[in-house]
């Protein structure tokens, strides 16, 4: 089993529609994928019409109170289930923090995982946190989506300097630029530059695309309903890329 | 609610299944209206349907489906395959070409498939049970979110060979991880509409029902024997299940679908003779004494045959008669028998399908319906109870006295003899085992079947190295490897004969302990009495077996 976490500091970088829309292809691939929302505003579980509830809440998770397992739902699609989100994650901080080695307990909860899925993906809320550590942890490679300015590469240094100090393993990262508006100079010149001069850039660009924000009205992952899209075409681009280097 | 994992999913997925009955023109349960009453719960939208046809597969005597297997070639259109199913709902579905039925196992390509079907079917061809056309369509069940929460699969189907039949519609309803409770909504919709749950199973034993008519060897029960009734009403009983046996299996024989067909008849033939030999003299009218010569024949015809299947089984590794591994050149060897074999079922054919032997299958059937139903003069009648008691402690007797001759003098005829008595011993158990009492019918089984898989060790390898170095010596220019190889096999063959041999004397030993502990010792050792009038001489040996019984109306007069 492979995790796979979809992580960024700052929001609105487009942590969900890459987690949801790479989710959805290693699944059509064949492998056996599993997304967590790990985020309490639960976009992801929206997407997949998923009631954003998980019974227990944080507390079952962290706890284990229950088996994880039986808290998650089949999504329309074969090999892709989906541990929902639930606003009670936002609690998950603190429960985290009353327990024996707080920053490996999501680890050490998905460990019964590991026969069922071949891929797990985590969708990670914007924050430096608890939990961003567990995630971390638990990770075997992270994928930071960057919105193509100035400060971007900036935020990966930073996020890989976190990943370095709080994971204590040795953590893939991955960022590629989301969100790029090709009417925008800056996007234009960063995208084409960058990731020439960086090996832990991607060489594959998510462009800033109505259709992706069709996925909250669709609510389905792009290429179910734009398959031949230039956003479903970058996702499988994308999705290449990070399976294979990431 | 049964637990059926579908293939490529994490874990097993809820599934629950239905019958809904289908009117006389087939369609009075349609998916429209399955679609309907699953509509008043949930949005219910068609995903497509593909029709299908499937011949159903197994042996002639039903082994796969025995074992809960089905096996199925399913055609989609110009695309094949070959469906396993054990009920678990985790089939193993792999491509195939087209292949001409019955065939053997061998003739599927896939490897794992083969292996995991060979293991039931040993060496019994694979023959079509039935032909069945459906369409399966398949159902998306969404909720008020249009969140899938659950598959239908409607299975319309008929079975058009052997026999043309409606069957219900089987609906298999999935649900979705997490959705499990909606089964339940679903399932109520389903009753409400006049569908009834159903099993597993259930579906796959309705078609099953349709395909055994059109087996080679349909399931049949043999006929119930009362202890009271007249012995000679359940010899005939007895004789009349093997005759359906030599019925069912001449057509699979002369047709060669696979060497079991041939075993069987001859198996029911040895009965036959055993049964005619140690109990035919209760039947009226000289009957036995008429047919007798008639079954020999039939044993007489099967048997060169019946060598050469067993030899040829034997060199392709098929028994556990000899490992042949490490015996590379026994091609030549295995080509030459398999050109005589195709003589031989030339004459075999000739002979199955000869007036001679539709004339005996029919007389004989005859005669012994005659006697079933009391038509015939039975004479002086004892019960089937006492007579089968009596036989059967006569033929141990028989067996002890050569075991114990045996023990003092070893020859390969005497071998063979004691053999031949044991058969006929479990013949005869065969036939009224369930009638006699528990401890006549079972003393002794133990050591005598431990003694007969000794003697059954010795003389095979005696007869396939006697056969090995006859066909060796017939096959002109056979190569040296192969000639070579012969000699090893012999040489295996001989090891594995003086390994019996030398285990004999402690097979023997509790036989005769057994008998000499028993209370029917006395009358062991009285003198023997003459053969009994009514029994079959030409078969029976004339010898001092029979020893004095407590007087049965049939020993006396016939």
């Amino acid at each position: 089993m492979e995790t796979l976490a979809v992580y960024n500091i700052k929001g609105g970088v487009g942590k969900t529609s890459t987690a949801v829309n790479l989710a959805y292809l290693a699944a059509a691939g064949g492998r056996r994928t599993l997304l967590w929302d790990l985020d309490p505003q639960a976009a992801a579980t929206y997407l997949f019409r998923v009631r954003p509830r998980v019974k227990g809440g944080g507390k079952r998770i962290v706890r284990a109170s229950r088996p994880i397992e039986d808290a998650i739902k089949g999504t329309d699609f074969e090999h892709l289930d989906l541990l929902p989100g639930d606003f009670d994650y936002r609690h998950m901080d603190l429960l985290l923090d009353d327990t024996k080695k707080p920053t490996r307990r999501l680890e050490r909860v998905m460990r019964p995982l590991a026969a069922d899925y071949d891929l797990i993906v985590l969708d990670c809320p914007p924050s430096v946190s608890l939990v961003s550590e567990n995630v971390l942890r638990a990770a075997d490679a992270v994928l930071v989506p960057l919105i193509p300015t100035t400060l971007s590469v900036r935020t990966l240094d930073q996020l890989t300097g976190f990943v370095r100090d709080s994971a204590g393993k040795r953590v893939r990262i991955l960022g590629f630029f989301s969100m790029v508006d090709r009417r925008k100079s800056l996007h234009r010149e960063i995208v084409a530059e960058l990731p020439a001069t960086r090996n832990d850039l991607a060489r594959t660009a998510i462009p800033a695309l109505s259709v992706i924000e069709q996925m909250a009205v669709r609510r389905a992952p792009v290429p179910t309903f734009a398959p031949r899209s230039l956003a479903a075409q970058r996702y499988r681009e994308l999705a290449a890329e990070a399976f294979t280097r990431a | 609610v049964n637990d059926r994992h579908r293939g490529g999913d994490v874990r097993p997925r809820v599934s629950r299944e239905f019958l809904a009955a289908a009117g006389a023109d087939g369609t009075s349960f349609p998916v429209a209206a399955i679609a309907a009453a699953l509509s008043t719960t949930f949005d219910v939208t068609t995903a497509g349907a593909s029709p299908q046809r499937s011949t159903w597969l197994d042996t002639a005597d039903s082994r796969l489906h025995r074992a809960g297997l089905t096996l199925r070639e399913v055609k989609h259109g110009s695309s094949r395959q070959l469906d396993l199913d054990d009920g678990s709902g985790d089939a193993i579905s792999v491509p195939t070409g087209q292949t001409a039925w019955p065939a053997p196992v061998d003739a599927i390509s896939d490897e794992a498939l083969r292996a995991r079907i060979a293991e039931r079917v040993g060496i019994r061809a694979l023959v079509p049970a039935c032909t069945v056309i459906s369409t399966q369509t398949r159902l998306r069940l969404r909720d008020g979110l249009q969140k899938l929460v659950a598959d239908a699969v409607v299975d319309e189907a008929r079975v058009i060979e052997p026999v043309a039949a409606a069957l219900p519609v089987h609906v298999t309803i999935t649900a979705v991880r997490g959705y499990e409770p909606q089964l339940r909504s679903a399932a109520q919709a389903l009753l409400a509409a006049g569908a009834a749950a159903s099993t597993p199973g259930q579906f796959r034993d309705a078609i099953w029902t349709v395909a055994t008519a059109g087996l080679i060897q349909p399931p049949r029960r043999r006929r119930d024997l009362d202890p009271d009734s007249p012995a000679a009403s359940s010899v005939a009983a007895a004789l009349l299940d093997h005759l359906d046996t030599v019925d069912q299996n001449a057509p699979g024989a002369v047709a060669d679908i696979d060497t079991e067909f041939l075993h069987d008849l001859r198996v029911a033939t040895r009965s036959t003779r055993a049964l005619i030999k140690l109990a035919g003299d209760v039947l009226p009218g000289g009957i036995a004494e008429r047919f007798a010569p008639e079954w020999r024949w039939v044993g007489a015809q099967t048997t060169p045959m019946r060598d050469l299947d067993v030899l040829l089984l034997v060199l392709a590794g098929r028994t556990d008669d000899v490992d042949v591994s490490g015996l590379r050149a026994l091609g030549p060897l295995s080509d030459y028998l398999a050109e005589r074999r195709r003589t031989e079922l030339r004459r075999l054919r000739q002979a199955l399908r000869s007036h001679r032997f539709s004339a005996l299958v029919t007389d004989w059937r005859a005669a012994l319906q005659e006697v079933l139903a009391g038509e015939s003069e039975h004479g002086p009648a004892p019960a089937t109870r006492p007579f089968a008691e009596q036989r059967m402690r006569r033929a141990r007797r028989r067996i002890v006295r050569r075991a114990a001759r045996l023990e003092a003098d070893w020859s390969m005829d005497a071998v063979h003899d004691l053999r031949k008595r044991g058969k006929e011993l479990r013949y005869l158990q065969d036939a009224f085992g369930a009638v006699a009492d528990g401890r006549t019918s079972r003393s002794g089984t133990r050591e005598l079947k431990a003694l007969q898989d000794c003697l059954g060790d010795i003389r095979d390898a005696c007869m396939h190295m006697d056969e090995l170095t006859d066909f060796a010596g017939a096959a002109r220019e056979l190569p040296a490897a192969t000639l070579m190889d012969i000699g090893a096999m012999c040489d295996r063959l001989g090891t594995r004969r003086d390994r019996a041999i030398a285990e004999l004397p402690g097979r023997l030993r509790p036989v005769l302990d057994r008998a000499a502990a028993s209370p029917a010792r006395a009358a062991e050792a009285a003198p023997a009495e003459p053969q009994a009038p009514g029994s079959v001489a030409e078969t029976a040996p004339a010898d001092a077996d029979t020893t004095p019984e407590a007087p049965l109306a049939v020993a006396e007069g016939g």
